[in-house]
């Protein structure tokens, strides 16, 4: 179990995270969300141990993450990993193949041959999305008790996305992993994701089971006969609105009964009720507090 | 195997290709330097310093280069998000990149030193063979000590600028430092001694005992005499240097060990805020070398020097406007120029 206790760090004399406290239990994909500038990546920087934090703890079942035996359990993916000119697929394979001799050279060969990388060329010759894969074929194939990802989705297309979130969970269900991946695009989260954690303002906005953070939000498009007053939702609890003349969709925080009922009172010529997506709770949860 | 070990070995693996190209590079040097006494003496003459002399300038380049070379992966904030996450501590970490460097230059320096002593005991030979004139009595008890004294002072130089080095925000940074610490401490002695010249009768050392190459450029010289005469001609001030370049180079392994473990990755690629980089250098180096100067026979050259701190300290900042601290620094510059007048 991961458990972060009253996390701060500071970047440059700017505090990017203020008081975290978050637990994650073993055998979760936790999704890590938050605008630009958030703080994820600190996060999970301070996570991998390559950041010491200013204040707080983190553990790692109890162990600190600056403990080498510790860190034998991590692996940490940045969203821009380091390679020299001469690097290729394979020399990267073979200097984590000495820290972590878990490594399934079977994994690595399968995912390998599913992204039809050539693992003897330079990866600087490789596209944006291709060193990606080079890199998550590797974490993957290390099978880390904890593995940190940023922004690993980035440049996939979607095959390789399916082939990804389909070896993680594999991991995840195989070894009782935890994984932590940190991405802007929500909706790749939602599919696969248990939970989720939102970074905003400094500190965890919100943290949760993904299905129970949707079910928070409910979405309602109306139409009307006649063109619709601006102030239509007063007095809703509505997070946001889209309106054209006579159409409107809103999407309301609390119980979808009670809110359905409010709505017909408006007497709208059509109500029905839409699917309420991650990303627009995520979108919801921020624009509520002036973020957006 | 431990992770010490495992990171070692493969630190080492890794410098192979380096390795390789500097051995290469430095024997082809270690030729051309011993072969320029065939140029200068049409091969009557055999002299000990010249053919010797790529040694000392092998080991100097490797001194600077090496501690370079090891420590670029530390100033790039990308390569430390791979790094730093590594089941190995930093302090193993430290120790194998110091000793990974000892190595390279350790294994290229004997490399050189074996090819020069062959080359020496053939020309010997060759030379009581057919008439010519050898400089010094060669004697081999003279070599090994001689490459050992450079090897010395060799890791004493690349422990300073190990340290100096890590302790840089940037690689530009920690390149400039080991310039400032080449020549700082011959620019405080040069200000020290004009100092004592000025108050008192006292002359007793040559600054230049403190540039940090001198040790080993004076070394064949040294070697020559001692060849010559059977005994060591060294004056008191060459042993005092000697005594700090080596304590300086062992306190420089601590420090460098300390400085690493305790380095922020958030920090990499930020201006370098060391108590031993430019906060400490800029006013140090500035106002050791207003005190040499003269300023009743040069002022000119005194307010070149304040402008070259003013110029040293937007670079430290990385900006035109400085903190409160830079200016007090930089006005504080009379007092010296004030001591230079009267010392002078």
């Amino acid at each position: 179990m991961i458990n972060i206790k009253n996390l701060s760090h500071s970047l440059g004399g700017n505090l990017v995270l203020s008081g975290v406290n978050l637990q994650i239990s073993d055998g979760t994909i936790m999704g890590l969300v938050g605008i630009n500038g958030a703080g994820k990546s600190t996060l999970l920087r301070l996570l991998a141990g390559v950041y010491f934090a200013n204040e707080g703890v983190i553990e790692y079942d109890g162990k600190s993450p600056e403990n080498e035996e510790t860190r034998e359990d991590i692996f940490f993916l940045p969203d821009d990993p380091y390679f020299t000119n001469t690097s290729t697929v394979k020399s990267i394979l073979n200097m984590y193949k000495q820290f972590y001799p878990a490594l399934s050279l079977d994994t690595y060969n399968s995912l390998i041959d599913t992204f039809k990388l050539d693992e003897n060329k330079p990866i600087r010759a490789f596209s944006k999305g291709m060193r990606r894969q080079a890199y998550i074929a590797i974490a993957i194939s290390i099978k880390p008790k904890y593995l940190l990802l940023d922004e690993a989705f980035d440049g996939l297309d979607p095959l390789a996305r399916k082939r990804v979130k389909d070896e993680l969970i594999k991991m995840v269900e195989e070894n009782n992993s935890t994984v932590i991946i940190s991405s802007h695009s929500l909706r790749e989260l939602e599919d696969f994701c248990d939970m989720y954690t939102i970074i905003d303002n400094k500190a965890v906005s919100s943290s949760g089971d993904i299905s129970e953070k949707t079910n928070r939000y409910c979405k309602f498009m109306l139409a009307f006969n006649d063109s619709i007053p601006s102030d239509i939702f007063n007095g809703l609890p509505y997070v946001s609105i889209t309106k054209s003349e006579k159409f409107v969709t809103g999407v309301f925080e609390g119980d979808e009964n009670e809110i359905k009922k409010a709505l017909l009172k408006l007497q709208p010529v059509v109500i029905e009720q839409l699917t309420v997506d991650f990303e627009e709770a995520f979108i919801s949860e921020v624009s509520k507090n002036d973020k957006l | 195997m431990t992770s010490f070990k495992k990171y070692f070995s493969y630190q080492l693996k890794r410098s192979l290709p380096r390795l390789s190209t500097i051995a290469l590079i430095s024997l082809l040097i270690t030729m051309i330097f011993t072969r320029l006494d065939l140029i200068l003496y049409e091969n009557v003459f055999l002299s000990f310093t010249d053919v010797t002399l790529a040694l000392p300038f092998i080991m100097i380049t490797l001194c600077i280069t090496i501690p370079i070379l090891e420590l670029a992966p530390f100033k790039n904030r990308r390569n430390l998000d791979t790094l730093m996450f590594l089941p190995v501590s930093r302090l193993k970490m430290s120790i194998a990149h110091y000793l990974n460097g000892l190595v390279q230059i350790v294994s290229v320096f004997l490399l050189c030193s074996l090819y020069t002593l062959f080359y020496l005991l053939k020309k010997i030979n060759d030379f009581s063979l057919i008439l010519g004139y050898v400089e010094v009595p060669f004697s081999i008890n003279y070599f090994v000590p001689y490459v050992i004294f450079i090897l010395l002072f060799g890791i004493a130089i690349y422990s300073i600028y190990m340290f100096v080095i890590s302790s840089a925000g940037t690689l530009i940074d920690g390149i400039a430092f080991q310039l400032f610490y080449s020549v700082g401490l011959f620019f405080v002695a040069l200000a020290i001694k004009n100092i004592l010249a000025g108050f008192t009768s006292l002359k007793f050392y040559n600054a230049e005992n403190f540039i940090i190459f001198d040790p080993i450029i004076d070394l064949p010289y040294h070697f020559k005499k001692l060849m010559l005469l059977e005994k060591w001609d060294l004056t008191a001030i060459d042993y005092i240097s000697f005594i700090m370049w080596g304590i300086l180079g062992i306190a420089s392994i601590f420090g460098f060990i300390l400085t690493f473990k305790k380095q922020k990755a958030e920090k990499i690629g930020d201006i370098s805020t060391s108590v031993f980089g430019y906060k400490t250098l800029i006013p140090v180096l500035g106002y050791s070398m207003m005190i040499s100067v003269d300023t009743s026979l040069d002022l000119g050259f005194q307010l070149l020097l304040i402008l070259a701190m003013y110029v040293g300290y937007i670079i430290y900042r990385r900006s035109a406007r400085l903190k409160k601290a830079d200016y007090i620094c930089l006005a504080s510059s009379i007092l010296p120029i004030f001591l230079s007048l009267i010392i002078h």
